[in-house]
């Protein structure tokens, strides 16, 4: 059984114009152990997705659909599990490391909070505990960390620090949510490449959202593609890139810079802008976009259909599919 | 695609050099002012044991006598000691901004906290609130309060802490609002954290530095406001405070050309003291704001 399990998840925002319709339709797992990528544009609804998972939404959503994790029902927790799921079975990573750490308390102080919280450590063992984390991180010098400040760390110091964090209860499921975006380039790499380790080292499963497909492609078992709210194209990570289907999924591929593109190569983007969501869609979210738009696009939405009668789990959501190279 | 990336390092300056502590930052002139400050609270407060004249005792010296050795700031036009009357006096304006302030912040601080925290009606509620004690006129309000409920030191604080209110209750729901959002402490809910517990130990640290500074600024204009208040005859009855001393001096014409310093020596000290406070006050917004600014 998988690991985490979302069905039909549809999350609806409630607003003064009217129902938004954040997310609809999606469906995806992720084993023990594995890691998978959520990808999409801004307003694709893949960060909707984990929060819903986590319980950041404000009241204004209605979910539906249903979400289990090792059997329970995520969004229906007994009060009392509810501690324990989102402190140490589940654990997040934001995006802005220069936010997601408090200004004015002492790194040792952030990092120990929790596991004194969660499992009554005493002061001496969360702070052993703390050390061992920001090795494993790879900070040096993890003891002199510990009396620091934010403000006294880099960029990259701070998101290590930020996933030391959400390690500290040995959480079976890291989500990051664009853990990179707010990094330079040279240290993206670093940090995607220490989350990747830590996952094989850790057993842990890994959710790793990104609009980056470049960035999901080395590191992930599985990959869902989504836009406009819905899942386009998923597929385990190797088929996606061997056998990529879905329009949408060859335009993100083909906007992407690659070293090994001649000299003056040019990156098509995708033109338009993306859907409004506050419109409930009747047809395929990406016909005003696609370059392979057919009239059943403009109809109705496209049914999610299996590649290879199923064989490979990879799926897609498109009357017009453009198997390989396009 | 990444795989054809050349190995990059990570570019961090581990040990970059400390910054210079929070002490050197805040310089010279901080510390100088806050210097005084603390003279002139630790003065006040040792008012009854130092080897002063009574302040109310007339003919110490000459109708204004100027300085003079043993009679350092000269003498009032009732022959008081100037000097013994300023630091007496001083116990009633430091008291006044003291408790002013603390009611300001007391009720302002812990409601624009929770209206920036809370969001919702309530924070409608506050913020208009708010705003309507703002656009009340400042001086009315003082005197309405001092001759209806009684001009004694409680009820002149109270009268200056309402008027606190509003502009600290501000300053701290705007301060909440900047961290409320902030992903620390969305983090520290999601590790179960009770709301209480991220008032009190996520926000409340942050907001507590920008609101220090106002602390200071704020006891300044409390100061100035007795003054104001006791220039008009309406603080403290019987009294010594430094407004009441200027009035007491500067109110006669002819007073005031034979003997200025009867006035002038109560003027400066307040003076000192409300630049000095609100020096201090501003040093520690920069440095803070600065080390804002860098994370």
């Amino acid at each position: 059984m998988a690991l985490l399990e979302v069905r039909d998840l549809a999350v609806t925002f409630s607003t003064a114009n009217g129902p938004v319709y954040a997310v609809s339709d999606v469906s995806f797992s992720v084993e023990r152990g594995a890691a998978i990528g959520i990808v999409g544009e801004s307003g694709s609804g893949k960060s909707v997705t984990v929060k819903s998972l986590m319980n950041l939404l404000p009241s204004s959503a209605k979910i539906d659909g249903t979400a289990t994790y090792d059997g329970l029902d995520v969004f229906n927790l007994e009060p009392s599990r509810r501690k324990h799921f989102y402190g140490v079975d589940v654990a997040m990573v934001f995006q802005n490391p220069m936010t997601s750490l408090n200004p004015v308390k002492r790194i040792g102080e952030q990092l120990t909070e929790g596991m004194r919280f969660h499992r009554k450590l005493s002061r001496g063992d969360a702070t052993a505990r703390a050390v061992e984390l920001l090795d494993l991180v790879r900070i040096p010098d993890p003891a002199k960390r510990l009396r620091q400040y934010p403000h006294e760390l880099s960029g990259g110091m701070r998101q290590r620090v930020v996933i030391a964090m959400a390690l500290a209860n040995d959480p079976a499921l890291l989500i990051a949510d664009e853990p990179t975006t707010a990094l330079d380039v040279t240290v993206q790499r670093d940090i995607l490449d220490l989350l990747d380790g830590l996952r094989r080292d850790l057993d842990m499963a890994l959710v790793l959202i990104t609009h980056d497909l470049g960035v999901v492609r080395d590191r992930t078992d599985d990959i869902v593609v989504m836009y406009g709210g819905r899942v386009m194209e998923g597929a385990p990570t190797e088929d996606l890139f061997a056998n990529t289907v879905h329009p949408y999924t060859h335009a993100l591929r083909s906007s992407i810079p690659n070293m090994s593109m001649p000299r003056g190569t040019r990156l098509s983007p995708i033109p338009g802008s993306p859907p409004d969501l506050a419109i409930a869609p009747t047809s395929c979210p990406f016909a005003p976009r696609c370059t392979h738009v057919t009239d059943a696009c403009r109809t109705a939405l496209p049914a999610t259909k299996t590649l290879d009668s199923g064989a490979s789990g990879h799926t897609y959501a498109c009357v017009n599919p453009q198997l390989g190279e396009v | 695609m990444a795989d054809t990336h050349e190995p990059v390092t990570e570019l961090e300056a581990v040990d970059a050099p400390p910054p210079p502590s929070i002490a050197k930052q805040l310089g010279l002139g901080f510390w100088l002012s806050s210097g005084f400050v603390a003279l002139v609270v630790v003065l006040a407060l040792l008012a009854p044991v130092l080897p002063l004249a009574d302040p109310n005792e007339t003919a110490i010296g000459g109708r204004l006598e100027g300085p003079r050795s043993g009679l350092w700031f000269g003498a009032d036009s009732t022959g008081r000691d100037v000097l013994s009357l300023t630091i007496w006096g001083s116990r009633i304006s430091l008291l006044v901004g003291f408790i002013a302030i603390l009611i300001g912040f007391a009720v302002g601080g812990t409601v624009g906290i929770a209206a920036g925290y809370f969001r919702g009606v309530f924070d409608k509620i506050v913020s208009f609130v708010f705003v309507t004690l703002l656009s009340f006129p400042a001086l009315i309000l003082a005197i309405l309060i001092t001759t209806l409920l009684g001009r004694t030191v409680a009820w002149v604080s109270v009268s200056i802490g309402i008027l606190a209110i509003a502009p600290v209750g501000r300053l701290a729901r705007a301060q909440t609002l900047v961290f409320a959002e902030r992903e620390f402490v969305t983090a520290a809910r999601l590790l179960g954290a009770s709301d209480r517990r991220i008032l009190l130990k996520e926000i409340l640290p942050n907001v507590v530095i920008p609101m220090s500074a106002l602390a200071l600024l704020g006891m300044g204009i409390a100061i100035v406001a007795e003054g104001t208040l006791a220039f008009l005859a309406i603080s403290v009855e019987d009294g010594l405070s430094w407004g009441r001393q200027i009035q007491d001096a500067g109110s006669s014409a002819r007073n005031l050309q034979n003997g200025p310093h009867a006035a002038l020596f109560p003027i400066g000290v307040l003076f000192l003291t409300v630049l000095s406070l609100n020096y201090a006050g501003d040093r520690i917004r920069e440095v803070f704001d600065a080390k804002e600014l860098q994370l």
